[in-house]
């Protein structure tokens, strides 16, 4: 009988493997559709939401993107100034000048959920895009998400988000990161599956929304919950391939590790409220939240292990060192480094090879309509040293969440 | 993709991964098992040596032999089983899927401890061989135990190398259930591990020196 710790790591394998085979059928079995938006045939009116807080670096960027969208029935843009210490409010009173679309909804601080839910009480739009003050769409997002609305059980669309800027080796790594992501989540649409309509841009049905009775102003993730609460209610969620939306990813690790620490603190808190659906309610319990639950199982669990293991050995390599000094005799001899590769060493190096494979054919893919190119160092670093941070911030949140030590900023 | 289409590909999924996962064991089994099979064909050559070892320790009564030849013998045959202990070492770090090794490791710690009986019976008629015997735990959680462990290997590699032909170096491994093992360990009052018999007379548990230990050799 293998040891515990061969069991778990077999059990690892295994369920990567899965979803390794997992995406890649779903791959084969719709990639003629991967590139392809629905035909409009309704002209929906639609309404931009831009919640803002102490954005005056990017809101008029923002909002210029957006105006230069080729959507035709862009009805209003209202930006949502959320009680901004800076200039925000004051370049949106200039846009709003400016612009007879741009309306500006003034209020005080109360979060990005609460802002929101306040603006969908004044808006005309039958759709409502959501667009962050940091993120700029495509001026073909817009029209190219629209199509999915011709089908009346889709409740929300997103896009491919990609990060602007990339002027230093953290974003360089976010980039890869959203590369992949957008590929994965393209590949989840085909399965019902896509758990999150990020903010940088979000297209909503507005009746939808309203029957979800708008953003859980208590979740840290509201484009999460938001998400899951469609899903629950039957609604389906959608991704354009063809558009793109970018967004300024944090450029230092500081600002990267809050911002990921919200993300899962947002997840957590999700999970919880929809703990009642596991195994039941469609896709949602039967797919999404067994999926999000058990990547967090695992990566909490194997970071744990994975520190356990490297704490035996090195308080184990502290003492024969100790005692090989002290008997004097050689602290290392040439067996201590020979390496005995076994069946696991195999499978793991096979595993690499196929998420590597995975990796650039996601970033081929979606690097097709943007010539773009990453560096193959960038993509091992990114594999072997960006992913292992991943548990880390997992641990950190999961620590913060359960002593209740979280804000939205 | 219609509903049913999904369903299926969590399926498709799930069976591809059980026969990609299944094909990965069998082949990993069909490795070690290899890797035993070595070690058996090694093994089933001491245990010949070992019998033969037997036999000339019979012959020492009829004077065809002399204490030096069996002595030689004695040496050669510990060597061999020495090296090939270490042999089995690597072959054990990479066994993870079966106990294959673990068996043929309990083989050779009986076998050793049958050269180690044979090298008292020995030393009672010629009297000049030196023997230490390392006395170990296979399966070892404590970390303090299993540094200690790793250090005495390291100390009695190096005495082996200075020494040679000299001393005769026996490792066995306590925890494999070999009774004769057991009554030896009770006879010598070895009460903890890892322990080194220097000629049945000196016990230690403590680390030393290789020059401390040359200082236990006649």
């Amino acid at each position: 009988m293998p040891e515990t710790i061969v069991i778990i790591y077999l059990i690892y394998i295994f369920i990567a493997l899965y979803f390794l085979f997992l995406f890649t059928l779903t791959f084969l079995q719709n990639k003629k559709e991967i590139f392809s938006s629905p035909k409009i045939d309704k002209d929906y009116s639609v309404s931009v939401l831009i919640p803002a807080f102490n954005e005056e670096k990017s809101i008029e960027d923002t909002v210029e993107s957006v105006l230069k969208s080729d959507y035709k029935n862009l009805v209003e843009i209202i930006i949502i100034n959320d009680g901004s210490s800076d200039n925000t409010l004051k370049i949106a009173k200039k846009l709003e000048e400016k612009y007879s679309k741009v309306k500006v909804f003034d209020k005080e601080n109360s979060g990005k959920a609460d802002s929101l839910n306040q603006a969908l009480k004044i808006v005309k739009g039958e759709l409502i895009a959501i667009v962050d003050a940091d993120s700029f769409p495509d001026k073909e997002a817009l029209h190219s998400m629209i199509g999915y609305f011709e089908d009346e059980k889709v409740g929300a669309v997103t896009t491919r988000i990609l990060v602007r800027n990339k002027n230093n080796f953290l974003r360089k790594m976010q980039a890869i990161e959203y590369k992949v992501i957008a590929f994965t989540r393209k590949i989840l649409g085909f399965l019902d599956s896509i758990y999150v309509t990020p903010g940088p841009l979000a297209l909503y049905r507005k009746s939808a929304l309203s029957e979800i009775k708008g953003f859980d102003p208590k979740n840290m993730t509201e484009d999460i919950e938001a998400t899951w609460h469609l899903i629950h209610d039957g609604y389906k969620v959608r991704m354009s391939f063809i558009s793109k939306v970018t967004t300024v990813a944090p450029d230092t690790l500081k600002k990267w590790f809050t911002q990921r620490i919200r993300w899962n603190i947002g997840g957590y808190q999700t999970i919880l409220k929809y703990k009642h659906c596991f195994f039941r309610k469609g896709i949602l319990g039967l797919f999404i939240l067994p999926l999000f639950s058990i990547s967090l199982v695992l990566g909490v669990f194997g970071l744990s292990l994975f520190i356990y293991k490297i704490s035996i050995r090195i308080l184990s390599s502290y003492l024969s060192t100790k005692y090989s000094i002290a008997a004097q005799t050689a602290v290392f001899v040439l067996e201590d480094i020979s390496f005995n590769p076994s069946i696991l060493n195999f499978l793991g190096v096979i595993l690499f090879i196929l998420g590597l494979a995975f990796v650039f054919f996601a970033l081929r893919l979606v690097n097709k309509h943007i010539k773009e190119k990453e560096s193959f160092f960038s993509v091992i670093f990114y594999l072997l040293v960006y992913i292992v941070l991943r548990p880390i911030v997992l641990i950190v949140s999961l620590y913060k969440f359960l002593i209740g030590k979280y804000s939205w900023r | 993709m219609a509903l049913e289409n999904k369903k299926h590909v969590f399926w498709q999924a799930f069976f591809l991964t059980i026969l990609f996962f299944f094909l990965g064991i069998v082949f990993g089994v069909y490795l070690e098992q290899l890797k035993s099979d070595d070690a058996n064909i090694l093994f089933y050559q001491s245990e010949t040596s070992l019998y033969d070892s037997f036999a000339l320790s019979k012959l020492l009564d009829s004077s065809l032999v002399s204490c030096n030849e069996l002595s030689d013998a004695n040496v050669n045959f510990a060597d061999k089983i020495y090296e090939e202990a270490k042999e089995l070492e690597r072959f054990d770090s990479s066994n993870k899927l079966t106990d294959s090794i673990k068996t043929i490791h309990r083989k050779y710690d009986l076998l050793r401890t049958l050269l180690w009986m044979n090298l008292i019976e020995v030393r009672e008629d010629c009297g000049n061989i030196n023997t230490v015997v390392y006395l170990y735990l296979y399966d070892i959680e404590d970390i303090e135990k299993r540094s200690k462990q790793i250090v005495w290997g390291k100390i009695l590699q190096d005495l082996k190398e200075e020494k040679g032909s000299e001393v005769i170096l026996i490792p066995i491994a306590m925890d494999q259930d070999i009774i004769s093992l057991d009554y030896l360990v009770k006879a010598y009052d070895i009460k903890d591990f890892p322990a080194v018999i220097f000629n049945e007379e000196i016990i230690l548990y403590e680390h030393e020196t290789v020059e401390d230990l040359k200082k236990y050799f006649n």
